[in-house]
């Protein structure tokens, strides 16, 4: 609690009453870009707009309500994907650094390859409301929003982490998977766009729309992730995806269901689509930006492109599973990684998107103080640090139903052939 | 007194059987017991997967993927007639004229198997590219478009197409087929073939009658250990097929872990399963393999 916010709560409630008229996105996207420290927990809480879900707080209460004992365990457990944080010499500086700083020890275990097959294996330990053994897993937005829909995460307490607050870029405040930001801080994140081979397409793509050129046929893949293909399908058909219904979902199968008919479509790919873009066996694609920052040096004639209808925004979330032993450790790391120069630190190496506020600086201008060079080739990256008008048309997929998902799964499946 | 030494001879025998039985018990049979109950359940992942001895789950599984079932048949068994083609040349050179090279070849035959599955899977990805080598040899040759208007392929490529995924099958379950086949050659009395030509048989009726008949043990047990895993495979559906060439493996796949519906993947599995036990009982009866083995 020695981290009061700038704006004092009286203030913000002020605010927020005299702002009435505005919706919640927009208020929320104000005070951030106004540089507003609070976090959209906060505001919400202080103004007895709390939206549902598994709300832990009272309305009118902080969200200083979820306190955890601030003593630092002398070791702790963070499971996260292979190959997503700095590594120099078989180490990672930056947790090395924590490590010292904080005088702990950061057990970091890189045992998440898929989503589904991490949840599987905890599921049932969750269930039995039993602690997984992790103090901080780092999962992928929709199954990060089943752990909350499930009640399987720790609340976060705002309150210390004040670098979160100031940080985090207003493009992630009240995703609809965690409207009031309550539970999830983001790691890294991606966009799903559109790749191309402009040899072979002879002309700039603009729009998902381009993906139905006949000249294309059998040479367009999609992806796998029935998010991010029907998010982006939907984008063109102008419904917004963090909205939509079952009802949308036919409209967009209905919309991708005669290409993969007529063989438009050559198949729905994961990851595996960079191989035959590489080489030629796809001529345009639905595509991942993180996969695209590897691909485009070495093939100068791939393009991504932001369709001009908008694109998908997934993150990787950093979050408390429920009955952990140290939540208070993964609270510090948060706060510790939400340090521009610590976030530069990592992103050198990731490459990925960083939801880092001013961390591309840092980056550009090296901080010999930890041992960062100057790396402008990865900050002017707009891959990697997008442009505020790239992160404005992102859009995050809405967090489902059991119902609806398995309705929009089904819809999905009978598009990749698996229904 | 018979009685009792035999009672002492063949007691032994049981305990030996108690490591396998065991081992069957825990990872067959249980997990079979699981598989069966989830197969009857309704609800989702959230809600809990209750216990409603649902029949009908049978029915719509089969109904909703009956394409990808004949499919499955279908491309495992063009796989497996495919191998034996192929296996047959092969493991009969190996046994008969191999010679003191024998060892060598087979090693040859299982070389692949060094490497990881999914890694040559991938590499068939590169061999059949559509600006590869053999794409734009067979288009020249105008391979293709006679394919093309079989069916077996379309667009005038290779890669995803049916042919890509029926010789990806193929290519992988190849030493499942050739090593049977050796080993039921190898062991063939070459006695019995200079008999037959001396009693005046050509070679092709040697062969007809000797050979092959004394071989069927290899065959039977070949094309089981090749059609069995091939029509349960999925990798080569995915990797090197398209939407149109989905196997019943990638419904069960994507079914688990996609879209968390237990029930009808559990049904499909045990769909599956049967299928093939009643094949692999009408099989064996034609075949008659209790005289051959």
């Amino acid at each position: 609690m020695t981290n009061e916010p700038r704006g004092s709560r009286a203030d913000i409630e002020a605010l927020a009453f005299a702002r009435g008229a505005l919706t919640r996105r927009d208020f929320m996207r104000r005070v951030g870009l106004a540089g507003g420290s609070l976090a959209a927990a906060n505001l919400l809480a202080a103004c007895g707009g709390s939206v549902g879900g598994a709300s832990t707080q009272n309305p009118g209460s902080s969200a200083g309500a979820v306190k955890y004992p601030h003593t630092v365990s002398p070791d702790w457990n963070w499971s996260n994907w292979t190959l997503y944080i700095d590594e120099k010499n078989h180490r990672h500086p930056s947790i090395d650094m924590f490590d010292a700083k904080y005088k702990t020890h950061t057990n970091y275990i890189e045992d998440i390859n898929d989503n589904e097959e991490f949840f599987g294996k905890f599921q049932a330990t969750l269930q039995a409301g039993q602690d997984i053994g992790r103090d901080m897993v780092t999962l992928t937005d929709w199954m990060a929003g089943k752990w909350v829909q499930f009640g399987y995460v720790e609340p976060l307490e705002w309150d210390i982490l004040p670098n979160v607050k100031s940080n985090l870029l207003p493009t992630y405040h009240g995703r609809s998977i965690d409207p009031n930001d309550e539970f999830l801080v983001p790691w890294q994140s991606g966009l799903t766009g559109i790749g191309y081979n402009s040899e072979l397409t002879g002309r700039d793509l603009t729009t998902v729309s381009d993906l139905w050129d006949p000249k294309f046929k059998g040479k367009v893949s999609l992806l796998t992730e029935m998010r991010d293909t029907f998010g982006l399908v939907m984008l063109n058909l102008g419904i917004d995806p963090s909205k939509c219904t079952t009802a949308d979902a036919q409209k967009a199968h209905d919309a991708i269901k005669p290409y993969v008919d007529n063989g438009q479509i050559r198949a729905f790919y994961g990851n595996d689509y960079s191989n035959h873009l590489a080489n030629g066996d796809l001529t345009a694609a639905m595509v991942w930006s993180g996969d695209m920052v590897q691909l485009l040096p070495d093939n100068p004639h791939l393009k991504f492109v932001v369709p001009d209808e908008g694109c998908m925004l997934w993150t990787d979330n950093m979050m408390i599973p429920k009955h952990a032993k140290n939540p208070y450790n993964a609270h510090l790391w948060m706060n510790y990684y939400y340090q521009p120069n610590i976030a530069a630190l990592v992103e050198d190496w990731v490459n990925y998107i960083c939801p880092v506020n001013g961390a591309a600086d840092v980056l550009k201008a090296g901080d010999p103080s930890i041992g960062l060079q100057g790396d402008p080739k990865v900050a002017d990256n707009p891959l990697i640090f997008p442009p505020k008008s790239t992160l404005d048309k992102a859009h995050v997929f809405k967090s489902l139903s059991a119902s609806e998902e398995t309705q929009f799964n089904t819809l999905f499946a009978d598009l990749t052939g698996t229904a | 007194m018979s009685r009792v030494t035999r009672l002492f001879r063949s007691a032994p025998a049981y305990p030996l059987l108690l490591p396998g039985m065991v081992w069957l018990a825990i990872f067959f049979f249980v997990p079979m017991y699981y598989l069966l109950d989830m197969s009857l359940r309704t609800g989702n992942l959230l809600d809990g997967f209750n216990q409603v001895y649902r029949f009908a789950n049978y029915g719509d599984a089969i109904r909703e993927n009956k394409e990808q079932f004949i499919r499955s048949i279908i491309y495992a068994a063009s796989a497996t007639a495919l191998a034996f083609c192929i296996s047959y040349p092969l493991a009969y050179v190996i046994a008969f004229r191999g010679g003191r090279y024998k060892n060598f070849l087979l090693m040859l035959v299982i070389a692949p198997f060094f490497t990881n599955y999914l890694i040559r899977t991938l590499a068939w990805e590169t061999i059949l590219a559509d600006h590869g080598i053999v794409t734009s040899t067979f288009r020249s040759l105008g391979i293709l478009t006679a394919t093309d208007k079989l069916g077996f392929t379309s667009g005038q490529r290779l890669l995803a197409t049916p042919l890509a995924v029926v010789t990806g099958i193929t290519y992988n379950y190849l030493p499942f087929m050739t090593l049977p086949l050796y080993v039921s050659l190898e062991k063939i009395d070459k006695r019995l073939l200079e008999a037959a030509l001396d009693l005046y048989a050509n070679r092709p009726r040697a062969f007809m009658r000797v050979t092959l008949p004394l071989s069927l043990p290899g065959i039977f047990a070949g094309t089981l250990l090749t059609f069995i895993p091939a029509i349960g495979d999925y990798i080569n559906a995915y990797l090197l097929g398209s939407t149109q060439t989905t196997m019943i493996g990638n419904v069960i796949q994507s079914k688990f872990l996609t879209f968390n519906d237990y029930p009808s993947a559990a049904a499909l599995s045990f769909t599956l399963m049967a299928g093939i036990m009643v094949f692999v009982i009408i099989y064996a009866r034609i075949l008659g393999t209790e005289d051959l083995a």
